[in-house]
């Protein structure tokens, strides 16, 4: 079985340690649209190598933690508080957390809905969902990276709003996948395996939701 | 962003016919449409001149431009 494309050398010469498109460009959008405050507790689900959750620290002063199902990227991640755990299946009581990111990993999530539900159950009454990831013009999810698994955004924005979230921001950020896809295309050897991040009409969006209640 | 090191661009072997000068990796800045990139690619220390290699500009260059077309 061949290495996900976010275990792979060349996605962290492209994208550096954020792994995803606009590195922390989205991620500083959302926590300044949210009003985050030093002392905040913040998750971040699928933490990859600990770069948000270490950046949600300098710079805001929040207490934040992260999970991460890949003891790989775990192993190369940089900071403490990092858990090993599934998206979907989220090792913390109710109402813990002022905000939660999730950022390029709810596509790879094995039921998004369950995810959202992981989510909204863990956040504060009023509590910030910060969901940036692909999107794509139709739900065709044959393969296992995060291009071939991403599924319209509407159907996105409806699982957000079944779960319990206000969507308080919606953006199109495509231009910045783009980049990144140009970005591995240039970095990317003879021997690498390629990614699906060049299918057609694919796209990238920052979400911010707001927990009900 | 970091500079792209890109595996088919080399400078080894390469001279600037101007200033007698061997050719060093360094970054380039490629724009294209509203996309910037920062590029290490054989250029001339003294004067700037830009070696692209057929192949890059043929190859990748030719398939970034095609990317950021497409969508």
């Amino acid at each position: 079985m061949e290495q996900p494309l976010w275990e792979r050398p060349v996605l962290r010469k492209a994208a550096g340690r954020t792994l995803r498109p606009g590195g922390f460009e989205l991620t500083d959008r959302a926590a300044n649209r949210m009003g985050l405050l030093p002392g905040w507790r913040v998750l971040d689900v699928g933490c990859g190598l600990g770069a948000t959750v270490n950046r949600l620290r300098s710079r805001y002063g929040a207490l934040a933690f992260g999970v991460e199902p890949s003891p790989g990227q775990l192993d190369a991640a940089q900071g403490a508080g990092l858990v090993r755990a599934q998206g979907h299946c989220l090792p913390f009581g109710p109402n813990s957390f002022h905000a939660l990111f999730c950022e390029c990993v709810l596509s790879l999530l094995p039921d998004a809905a369950q995810g959202l539900g992981e989510f909204h159950c863990v956040l504060r009454p009023g509590g910030f969902l910060a969901l940036s990831d692909l999107c794509a013009p139709d739900a065709d999810t044959a393969g296992n990276d995060c291009a071939a698994r991403a599924v319209p955004l509407a159907e996105t924005h409806g699982l957000v709003k079944a779960a319990g979230f206000e969507v308080l921001l919606l953006e199109d950020h495509s231009h910045r996948l783009r980049e990144l896809a140009a970005r591995l295309l240039f970095s990317s050897g003879e021997n690498d395996v390629p990614c699906s991040c060049n299918r057609r009409g694919l796209g990238y969006y920052l979400m911010i939701a707001k927990k009900r209640g | 962003m970091s500079v792209i090191k890109v595996p088919e661009a080399d400078a080894a072997g390469w001279k600037c016919r101007a200033c007698d000068a061997e050719l060093e990796m360094l970054p380039v800045e490629l724009e294209y449409l509203d996309s910037l990139f920062t590029v290490a690619l054989p250029t001339c220390p003294q004067c700037g001149q830009v070696l692209i290699p057929e192949n890059l500009a043929l190859g990748k260059m030719n398939q970034v431009e095609h990317l950021l077309e497409d969508k």
